[in-house]
């Protein structure tokens, strides 16, 4: 097994009397893909957005347990929650490109964490969008508005967007939500690649998916961890009767 | 079944003759204040226009923008300031439900309401030689409430994915908000402003209920379009006069620029045509 990267303890989240997640624990990969998978209202989300504290947008939000990035509380009196949401950075399901320029998009991170110099924001978009596999496709004009690329390209604009504040976990909640299959693959292919550098957790209700990208699988059911394991060893050995129901989807 | 084609018909060409009829009758009475004030002494309309004279029009017209403009200018940073607080600074719940309807019930207020705050509490506190500055703060009064509610409106409107999508790159609450929430929401702020100049502008009764303060005055501050127009016609020093058909034809087409530009300014819009159906904020 290798070294864990984010570690979660005891985790529960509230949304006022609901409780979305139950006491989970589970230790994050470092630089290997995990994929989050259940059906819909698991908690796959909500387990994503603990991780960051994206979470705390919510109103009526109550959080108990632990996260640990590299050993550290993320939910510490003293920790800086910009710090925590740049270097662990979530993709929300649907992400949208903000109405500005292909360019500011990417770039908007990086200025806000105070890159003014041009050559220098230049470079970080430029492989910021070579590494979500849309360089190719844009470099012509980078100075056009994001809103007129397609739901694929839109989608890898997103990832680009927040790989450009160079987080070192990437959480991407349902990549591939919403697209056709041949957009959806690009997406696949570019977490693929993505997964040599960053410790990455997806969310996904594509069995398939979860197969083809993943190292790790994290099964959750009704808001509880039911298993969690390397994915070839999970897909084709379940220790659990509810992992292997929903895995070969024998659940209604 | 040609029947049921005609009810169809009838029932269209009754809602077009509505829809002509209420954009007919402000051109209907542009042209009837423009035959009775401008056609028949058209120069000598002109020359009370350009007069050089203390209450020519031009100049009550231009007064009555700079009054207009101060008070905007005062109410909006306060507005802004408290539509940000109470759409991105607090929870969604009852209390401010109650603080956002009341906010909204004083906006909407009839306008003697607000002449009464200038008679009562503005016009005595400051006394007869501040006259200017009573007005434009019974203004600004009146508009600040309206102007609190467009601008908390002006950022709700803005999808909820920008606020997701910026905090999770690591952005601070006041960074979104400056770098992705102003910029989206200033459009329509500046519409809803606009709208509530030409509402306030427009009208009479709180410069009305001022005035009565200081029966004798015969200072000229006072004499703003609306209240120029209500005095011209009471006093009725000549009959004949075209003065009062200049002065509402000037006030009519004013607020038809100031609504007409709030269009441009509202269609034009961020989130037009790009609409995110339940990415509303929560």
């Amino acid at each position: 097994m290798r070294d864990s990267k984010l570690v979660v303890r005891n985790l529960s989240v509230y949304y006022g009397d609901f409780q979305a997640l139950r006491s989970i624990n589970l230790s994050i990969p470092l630089g290997a893909a995990t994929a989050v998978i259940g059906s819909s209202g698991a908690g796959k989300s909500s387990l994503l957005r603990a991780l960051c504290r994206m979470n705390e947008l919510w109103d009526n939000v109550r959080t108990e347990g632990q996260v640990l990035l590299d050993g550290q509380e993320i939910y510490g009196p003293d920790v800086d929650v910009t710090e925590v949401r740049r270097r662990v950075s979530l993709i929300a399901r649907h992400p949208y490109p903000f109405p500005k320029s292909i360019f500011d998009n990417v770039a908007y991170g990086p200025r806000l964490h105070g890159i003014k110099d041009k050559r220098k924001l230049d470079e970080i978009v430029k492989r910021s969008l070579k590494q979500a596999g849309l360089w190719n496709e844009v470099k012509d004009r980078l100075q056009e508005s994001a809103l007129n690329l397609s739901p694929g390209e839109k989608a890898r604009l997103c990832i680009a967007r927040s790989i450009a504040v160079e987080p070192e976990v990437l959480l991407i909640d349902d990549p591939t939500y919403h697209l056709d299959p041949v957009s959806a693959a690009k997406v696949e292919d570019v977490i693929l690649e993505l997964k040599q550098k960053y410790t990455l957790v997806f969310a996904t209700n594509s069995m398939q998916q979860a197969g083809r990208v993943s190292d790790y699988v994290a099964f959750l059911s009704e808001g509880a961890l039911v298993e969690f394991g390397p994915t070839s060893e999970v897909f084709a050995r379940p220790k659990d009767r509810r992992t292997e129901d929903y895995i070969t989807g024998r659940f209604s | 079944m040609r029947n049921s084609i005609d009810t169809g018909a009838v029932i269209c060409s009754v809602f077009a003759a509505v829809a002509l009829f209420g954009a007919g009758s402000l051109l209907a009475l542009m042209g009837y204040l423009v035959l009775k004030g401008l056609w028949p002494p058209m120069r000598a309309l002109a020359a009370l226009i350009f007069a050089h004279s203390g209450d020519s029009l031009l100049s009550i017209w231009i007064r009555s923008l700079f009054l207009l403009l101060a008070a905007t200018l005062l109410a909006l940073p306060l507005a802004i300031g408290t539509g940000i607080y109470l759409s991105e600074y607090t929870r969604q719940n009852r209390a401010r439900e109650l603080i956002l309807s009341n906010i909204a019930g004083l906006g909407e207020m009839p306008p003697v309401v607000y002449g009464l705050v200038g008679w009562g509490a503005l016009a005595p506190y400051f006394g007869e030689d501040r006259q200017t500055l009573v007005i434009v703060l019974t203004a600004s009064v009146w508009l600040l409430p309206q102007l609190i509610v467009a601008a908390y409106w002006a950022l709700q409107e803005i999808p909820v994915s920008f606020r997701r999508d910026s905090l999770a790159l690591g952005a601070t609450r006041w960074q979104t908000i400056r770098w992705t929430l102003m910029p989206y929401s200033g459009r329509l702020l500046a519409a809803k402003t606009l709208e509530g100049m030409a509402r306030v502008g427009g009208e009479a009764a709180p410069v009305i209920m001022v005035a009565a303060a200081w029966p004798d005055s015969s200072k000229q501050p006072l004499h703003i379009l609306p209240y120029y127009l209500y005095r011209s016609l009471i006093e009725a020093v000549d009959p004949a006069t075209t003065r009062h058909f200049g002065a509402a034809l000037l006030l009519v087409l004013t607020s038809v620029c100031f609504q007409w530009a709030a269009l441009r300014l509202r269609r034009t819009g961020v989130v037009a045509g790009d609409t995110l159906p339940g990415l509303r904020k929560r």
